[in-house]
């Protein structure tokens, strides 16, 4: 009796695990064959685009790479955004976290209504003041210029303090009590204690601002008007995409060889900061 | 440690605007900026060059950029002042850069050479006469290819076989091979109704900011209805049309993988479609089309592109006026039409090639085009939603049967057109 139901138990366990198997390999197919087209067709040798009613390339060949990075400005393209994507990461990150150890530990008035005054601004979509932004810009003479996208993207870093302060409330406070007995500023408890058992909220904070600008097209290509020697790799490879001749000669299959290259960093920083990023979870945990 | 981080974010800071400030500042000389074409970057530095070599008493620093003639008004409009002091535009979008102060009138010696050396249509097609004997140009043409024709396989289809739809159908049935035409996109739609005597017309208060006024439009009627059919009689035949969203990109690769035989399309991918067919590069004017016993020819638009120069030039507006003329001037535009196909509009330029296939084909549909100088702007969505709905199979004569009839369906695009201001 005990035997056959444990049996009949494994069956409908078998049937439910088989079922949740089929249903996330189903998932996982539709997430991945964008990508999967994306990488195949960068290898494509003839000149032939998307719309052709076959995948595989017919020759294999790394022409479009070649074509990327000699023929095109997409080089000069990678390093702007590069470098816009670096600054606003370390700038915006650095922001964040104060902001958050600022609202998580003191206690100063116009405290709560500081971070409901910006959870309230968080929610206006950022491209709404696209135009106003624009204008502010070109008073200071900033539009067209790197530097003015940079000022842009770290503008309201601040604000995305929520998840940051967030894990900050879960250190205990007693921590800081008792390094401030020991003689500690809060300065030196936000670099010393809390800052080494922030490790997965740093990481979070540092992967969120690189990708953000990374990817950003709207407002770059509302800043970034003609001068290509500017672009990022955003505004770039939609004006290939603009251009009927351009598609007609090709630039499809080196769009897809661009778009592989440009996910490089973002799978690159992933890879290398996950490692810290469970350490760093399960370290809190512990402690926590 | 608190000077660290203050220090290390004014490094962050001052960094990147060194590094942002440097490019911006190495520059001297007379600065000019012209926008071009994507796919025309080293031609016109290449131009550039040339601007400045011949004018060796000035020193420029003329920076090239990216602004396409069709997106001269979404990348202009916003910010005419930040905009190129030089850049190309389709003569389809006169009238919106004029809305937003962003076009120069040609005048002086330029606005003579300008007169005498290109073709009169295509000085006439960025000119506006405001009610007074003189005219105000408000461009430098460069271009007279704005329009479409047909492209055919030479292996697949005869030249006979290419002067009406119905052999085109018949043919391309028999063979299995498809035809690529944007049925679906208005520019190509509209060839369809001119060609049974649609029409639309519109007027321009210029004391009021260009506003559109009069807009007047004739759909609904049996042209517009033979119209309609005649694009059913492609579209709803799925063994030979290519579909919707066809594009220069399907057209190219239908070709290439032998699928396609036929496709409308213009001078733009002329050079590419020669590579792909060799010597079975064949171009014509489009067919002839027969509805209930009316043969037709099929109609299109035609129109030029031409350098604008920006109002917002201050004191350089004459250099900019210079380079322009420079850019659009004879030689230039032979260079330009041998690497890229692009028919001048130049009367000396444009005689040289006057035995080029593909411009004999281009010309010869221009003989039945309808200029594309104001064009209500309210005249495109409506239209497309005629082409999708044709392709999509929801319009039928009589209409029942959860199909809209074509006079309904046209009834309500005209209000559509006249209603919208």
């Amino acid at each position: 009796m005990e035997k056959k139901k444990y049996k009949s138990k494994k069956l409908s366990e078998r049937i439910s695990l088989v079922m949740v198997y089929a249903f996330l390999i189903i998932i996982s197919l539709i997430w991945l064959i964008p990508f999967l087209v994306l990488i195949i067709l960068s290898f494509r040798g003839e000149q032939v685009g998307i719309s052709a009613d076959y995948l595989f390339p017919k020759h294999w060949s790394f022409g479009n790479y070649i074509k990327l990075f000699t023929k095109t400005k997409f080089l000069r393209w990678y390093g702007n955004t590069m470098l816009v994507s670096v600054v606003v990461t370390i700038i915006q990150t650095v922001i964040v976290l104060m902001t958050s150890y600022a609202l998580s530990r003191l206690r100063f008035k116009l405290r709560k209504p500081l971070m409901n005054l910006m959870l309230i601004l968080g929610m206006f979509p950022g491209f709404l003041s696209m135009t106003a932004v624009y204008f502010v810009l070109k008073e200071l003479n900033l539009t067209q210029n790197l530097f003015g996208l940079i000022l842009v993207f770290t503008a309201s870093s601040a604000m995305q303090y929520y998840i940051c302060k967030g894990f900050f409330d879960t250190i205990p406070k007693s921590l800081d009590e008792a390094a401030r007995i020991d003689g500690a500023s809060r300065h030196t408890v936000f670099l010393k204690i809390i800052l080494p058992l922030a490790k997965p909220i740093i990481i979070y904070t540092i992967l969120t601002a690189f990708i953000a600008p990374w990817g950003e097209f709207m407002f770059s290509s509302f800043m970034l008007k003609g001068d290509d020697d500017k672009f990022t790799v955003a505004v770039g490879m939609k004006s290939w995409l603009d251009n009927s001749t351009l598609m007609a000669e090709g630039y499809f299959t080196v769009f897809c060889a661009a778009a592989v290259v440009v996910s490089i960093p973002i799978t690159a920083l992933f890879i290398w900061l996950q490692r810290y990023y469970v350490e760093g979870i399960t370290g809190g945990s512990v402690k926590g | 440690m608190k000077k660290g981080i203050v220090s290390l974010l004014a490094c962050g800071v001052l960094a990147a605007g060194a590094v942002a400030g440097f490019t911006g500042c190495q520059d001297k000389g007379l600065k000019l900026t012209v926008w071009g074409s994507a796919a025309q970057q080293e031609t016109l530095k290449q131009m550039v060059a040339k601007f400045e070599a011949a004018n060796p008493d000035t020193k420029y620093n003329i920076k090239v950029g990216i602004c396409e003639e069709d997106m001269a008004v979404s990348n202009i409009a916003p910010d005419p002042s930040a905009a190129a002091d030089v850049f190309c535009y389709s003569n389809d979008q006169l009238i919106p850069l004029l809305r937003v102060g962003a076009l120069a009138k040609v005048g002086g010696t330029f606005l003579n050479d300008v007169k005498t050396d290109n073709v009169e249509e295509s000085v006439k097609s960025c000119s506006i006469a405001y009610g007074t004997a003189d005219e105000a140009v408000y461009g430098y043409p460069y271009a007279s290819d704005n329009g479409y024709f047909m492209y055919y396989d030479k292996s697949v289809l005869s030249e006979t076989d290419v002067t009406s739809l119905e052999s085109i159908i018949s043919v391309c049935e028999s063979k299995n091979k498809k035809i690529g035409w944007a049925v679906d996109v208005p520019w190509y739609t509209a060839g369809w109704f001119f060609a049974f005597g649609c029409d639309y017309s519109v007027e321009y208060d210029y004391t009021d900011n260009y506003k559109e006024t009069n807009i007047d439009i004739s759909l609904n009627n049996e042209g517009g209805i033979k119209a309609c059919k005649a694009m059913a009689k492609l579209a709803a035949n799925k063994t030979v049309f290519a579909g919707k969203g066809t594009d220069n990109e399907k057209i190219i690769t239908g070709f290439s993988t032998k699928q396609m035989a036929v496709g409308v399309s213009g001078t733009w991918i002329a050079k590419v479609m020669k590579e792909k067919l060799g010597e079975n590069y064949g171009v014509c004017k489009l067919p002839t089309v027969t509805v209930d016993g009316d043969t037709r020819q099929l109609s299109s638009f035609k129109g030029y592109k031409l350098f604008g120069v920006n109002p917002h030039s201050g004191d350089r507006i004459v250099e900019a006026h210079k380079l322009a003329a420079f850019l659009s001037s004879e030689s230039m535009q032979a260079e330009r039409f041998e690497k890229h196909m692009v028919g001048p509009t130049n009367t000396a330029a444009a005689n040289a090639i006057s035995n080029d296939a593909t411009f004999m084909a281009l010309n010869a549909q221009n003989a039945f085009a309808k200029e594309q100088t104001s064009v209500p702007s309210s005249f495109w969505e409506p239209l497309k939603s005629v082409g999708l709905n044709i392709i999509d199979d929801l319009l039928s004569e009589n209409g029942g049967g959860g199909k809209l009839s074509y006079a309904d369906k046209l009834e309500a695009v005209e209000k559509q057109i006249k209603n919208i201001k």
